[in-house]
């Protein structure tokens, strides 16, 4: 007789009785649905039917799960998904209006660089060079400036506890911001989207994406990502996501750019507060 | 053209279902909110060129195509046949499982699941509790009055002997 004492149960036994098992391995629950739904490779799915075929829990599991109600999307997730969503324009005639404004601006400038080129150097009229500031056009292109890299991905630095599963690790990250910092943008950029696609909900990946986008002059694309990572951002990096939000906003004329640089204006503890308050004044007014 | 009260209101009305549409092609919540958000972009991107009346329809058609396009990335390379598969080890049981729970009929479509999820899938409790929008502690609940029931099922089913006697300290 053992002298070992009996087990002690915490809870209530929680295993199947003795005798009693499945009788084949069977794929994952999401490979099942994904079949249900027709959304499988073709190869993946004659594998799935063909299980399907001689299992006899499956097919149970795939009925009884349509009696059992599936949680639905919270208010949270539901404005999460709305804000990495630009709004469309406002009126039919406002992206004629954009059009014929950026001809009007090219036109000027192309007229304004002919009339320097051709004004006589100041060697020729004995005067000195005077650097005045060239007037702005409304929708200017703007110089975007690179963003360093987290602090905490820098070199040598030891990290204490461990990182999130939602979150990327050092590791995970560093080749693509090795791209980054060599200017490597495409590279970068398709690093960077990956890592999106791994953590939709890390903040880094969609911050980086959008940037390296915008050093590309892909605002358009760009937008969507710096909206996410602006939601994302915890306190430490959201200065810089709503930043960099805000000039992609801004290039593509979204409708919502006034008000994010209104409250990063407003906002005197920004470091870029003061870009942001320049950047408003040349923002012209909505087409009501 | 579709304006901008428009477009947030086909946002609200449409939302949920093509977030439902996705999810359960996915199963990942942070997935199918990720793909839901995609879908919406490519509204939002084709804004011009389609009209009231091709929605939900035109919404669904790219839902699916996005979870297809995410399905062909994830798991092209790496086929469940091919992984690290655990075999039932040779065993040939008594009873199989999936026989035992079409007989017993007092068992409801989610004590069937919360079984096949947490035996034949390997769930924990919270895995399943996410997977079917229970609570862990009905999930458990769930879980024990399951197993009584096919306890019971189980020693009607065979002539008791002291050896494969079920304990009965549930």
């Amino acid at each position: 007789m053992s002298d070992r004492p009996p087990p002690i149960h915490s809870e209530i036994d929680e295993t199947l009785p003795p005798g009693l098992r499945p009788t084949s391995y069977c794929p994952p629950l999401p490979l099942l649905r994904a079949y249900q739904e027709h959304v499988l490779p073709s190869t993946l799915a004659s594998e799935i039917a063909e299980h399907l075929q001689h299992c006899g829990l499956c097919p149970i599991l795939l009925a009884d799960l349509e009696h059992v109600p599936q949680p639905a999307l919270t208010a949270e997730e539901r404005q999460l998904i709305r804000q990495t969503i630009p709004s469309p324009l406002r009126a039919p005639g406002w992206r004629w209006y954009a059009g014929f404004a950026t001809a009007a601006v090219f036109i000027l400038a192309i007229v304004f660089l002919v009339l320097r080129h051709a004004a006589p150097t100041p060697n020729q009229t004995g005067q000195t060079e005077q650097t005045k500031p060239s007037p702005l056009p409304q929708q200017t292109h703007l110089e975007i400036a690179k963003l360093d890299p987290p602090l905490e991905l820098a070199r040598d630095l030891v990290l204490r506890g461990t990182v999130p599963p939602d979150q990327p690790n050092p590791a995970e990250l560093a080749p693509a911001f090795e791209s980054y910092t060599q200017s490597d943008y495409p590279l970068a950029a398709q690093r960077f989207s990956l890592l999106t696609k791994q953590f939709p909900r890390a903040d880094i990946p969609f911050l980086y994406l959008g940037v390296t986008q915008l050093l590309q002059n892909d605002s358009t694309a760009a937008l969507p990502n710096l909206a996410r990572a602006d939601h994302l951002a915890p306190d430490s990096r959201k200065d810089s996501a709503a930043w960099y939000h805000a000039l992609a906003a801004s290039q593509t004329h979204a409708p919502e750019a006034p008000s994010i640089l209104h409250s990063m204006c407003l906002r005197k503890d920004s470091a870029y507060s003061p870009q942001a308050c320049q950047l408003e004044k040349k923002w012209p007014d909505p087409p009501r | 053209m579709i304006s901008i009260d428009e477009f947030n209101g086909i946002y609200n009305k449409h939302v949920d279902a093509v977030f439902r549409i996705v999810l359960r092609a996915v199963s990942r919540r942070e997935i199918a909110e990720e793909i839901t958000s995609e879908v919406f972009l490519t509204l939002y991107q084709n804004v011009d060129s389609i009209t009231q009346d091709q929605l939900p329809a035109w919404l669904f058609t790219v839902a699916k195509r996005r979870t297809a396009d995410y399905w062909r990335r994830c798991y092209l390379d790496e086929r469940w046949s091919n992984q690290d598969i655990h075999e039932p080890e040779e065993i040939f049981p008594e009873f199989s499982l999936d026989d035992l729970l079409t007989k017993c009929s007092s068992l409801k479509p989610v004590h069937r699941v919360c079984v096949i999820l947490r035996f034949a899938q390997g769930m924990s409790r919270s895995e399943i509790a996410a997977q079917t929008g229970l609570s862990v502690l009905q999930v458990k609940g769930n879980l024990q009055y399951a197993l009584k029931l096919l306890r019971d099922t189980l020693a009607s089913r065979r002539p008791l002997s002291p050896a494969q006697e079920l304990s009965a300290d549930v």
